[in-house]
């Protein structure tokens, strides 16, 4: 086995806090204490695998996350048993190296992954996507969240100042896991194909927008592409950026009665999210576009991320007509991968 | 070289990565937004603590 | 009573760095820019004191590769350089 086992006089909130301030450990929150028992029960809900597999290698401290130490940061945010397999599964889509775990974790940035769950597993487990999707309320979406930020915290070594360079932090670091409304999803959702799915995406924290008044796609849109048209995110100056949609409902419903797919959302958004080429060059010498952008000439507008493909679409939440976009990081990119059964 | 406000981090990675001695020499902070004579400046303040630790010594 | 360690171990076994040389007079230096602004101005004006005051030669400056800035690991392809064409790298890890 490989996971540390400490001695503690008892199993007090406050005791498991004390003990674990004194290493460097928490989230400055209080925590379950994670005992024998606690941990057996959380690895139980993933079944006959070996507890001690390392399901990942996590800069930058390259500490090895296997199911059993992933359990313990389980059992620590208060997650039920339950809610394993994603977090499993949601461990071993940080690992994947397109995400750039290593650039995501030690940036200056405020930038968290966001943990969307997708399929039969949110329904089983409780999940919210719904009404408050992003929070707060809903056990399984909070403690998973704040599970995943443990596990960066204590295994991947990402903690403020020797492995967590992030300028201000964020609240987006404390827990940020969501379900994808599957039921009020007119397209096909993040994961066709997959009974049950986990997508991560290293992004900011949501910015809203509302539209309260159209029943036009287009006027809709046109207030994600001016909240996405900013100088203030990271992708106006890196063009592999991806932008997240997250569509109301009732937006969602809108826009897909008048014909469009996600395809058609991205397209749009690419087209009509742009600012002034001059007035990006003006502000930045640091850019990361591809040839065809430094072509543009001033004058033109300039797209805020280099293809419509880097723009994704899901829906969550109730009634009402907000919906937002996440910005990403940049140099990342988001992946899918399927719950471990 | 790394700067004032990154040391722990600059260290705690080369150490993460196998390199626990790695040679590191310090230089203030901020980098971004600082003149051209500021960095020439440092960077020449800094001579000596590189060739330092290239041959051998650990000052910073 | 007991509870787990919440960090699990780390993997990477630590490894020796490469022997001080003696004197620089002679030897190549590589300076890598991280992509970060100012850093290839500090590093490049180490790099060329350093050669003036000790006979080294600054033989390569670097970004690190196509593709690839101060969020991501050097190319594959800039490090064989490096480790083909030097003796000495400046490099930088900050803002």
């Amino acid at each position: 086995m490989s996971t540390d086992v400490l001695e503690i006089a008892d199993d007090s909130p406050e005791a498991v806090l004390a003990l674990y301030e004194t290493r460097g450990w928490g989230d400055g929150l209080p925590m379950v204490p994670p005992t024998p028992a606690r941990v057996d029960a959380a690895l139980a809900a993933l079944g006959d695998v070996d507890p001690d597999e390392v399901i990942a290698t996590l800069p930058p401290r390259l500490g090895e996350a296997t199911r059993r130490v992933i359990a313990v940061n389980a059992v620590l945010a208060g997650c039920p048993p339950a809610c394993l397999p994603v977090l499993v599964s949601a461990v071993r889509a940080l690992a994947r190296p397109e995400v750039n775990l290593r650039g995501v974790n030690a940036t200056t940035h405020p930038v968290a992954p966001l943990l969307i769950v997708s399929g039969e597993i949110a329904e089983q487990a409780g999940y919210n996507g719904g009404l408050g999707a992003f929070g707060p309320g809903n056990r399984p979406n909070a403690t998973t969240g704040r599970a995943l930020r443990l596990v960066l915290m204590h295994v991947a070594g990402a903690v403020p100042g020797p492995g967590d360079a992030s300028t201000q932090g964020g609240p987006a670091k404390y827990a940020y896991c969501v379900a994808e409304h599957l039921a009020a999803t007119p397209w096909e959702g993040l994961a066709p194909g997959l009974a049950s799915a986990v997508t991560i995406h290293c992004g900011e924290a949501p910015h809203n927008f509302h539209d309260m008044e159209s029943g036009d796609p287009g006027r809709i849109l046109d207030k994600c592409a001016s909240a996405m048209a900013s100088l203030g995110q990271n992708n106006v100056v890196i063009a592999q950026g991806e932008y997240l949609v997250a569509l109301g409902p009732e937006h969602a419903a809108t826009i897909a009665s008048a014909g469009w797919t996600t395809r058609d959302v991205a397209s749009y958004l690419f087209e009509r999210a742009r600012l002034p080429a001059t007035e990006i060059r003006a502000n930045f010498t640091s850019i990361a576009w591809p040839p065809w952008m430094h072509a543009v000439p001033d004058g033109e507008l300039m797209p805020m991320t280099g293809s419509p493909d880097n723009i994704k679409v899901f829906v969550c939440g109730g009634a009402g007509k907000h919906s937002s976009v996440i910005p990403s990081w940049g140099m990342t990119k988001s992946v899918t991968v399927p719950v471990e059964s | 070289m790394t700067t004032t406000k990154f040391v722990d981090l600059t260290t705690r990675v080369a150490a993460n990565f196998g390199l626990p001695d790695c040679r590191v020499v310090v230089v203030d902070h901020p980098l971004g937004g600082t003149d051209e004579s500021t960095i020439v400046a440092r960077a020449d303040a800094a001579v000596d603590r590189i060739i330092n630790q290239y041959t051998g010594g650990v000052a910073r | 009573m007991k509870i787990y360690a919440p960090d699990g171990r780390i993997g990477v076994p630590p490894k020796p760095r490469a022997p001080s040389p003696a004197v620089l007079t002679g030897l190549r230096v590589a300076v890598l820019d991280n992509g970060k602004p100012n850093a290839r101005l500090l590093l490049t004006r180490a790099a060329e004191q350093l050669a003036a005051r000790t006979g080294a030669v600054v033989e390569l400056v670097t970004d690190k590769g196509p593709g690839h800035n101060a969020a991501t690991a050097c190319s594959d392809l800039v490090l064989d350089r490096i480790t083909e064409e030097v003796d000495l790298v400046l490099t930088g890890s900050a803002d």
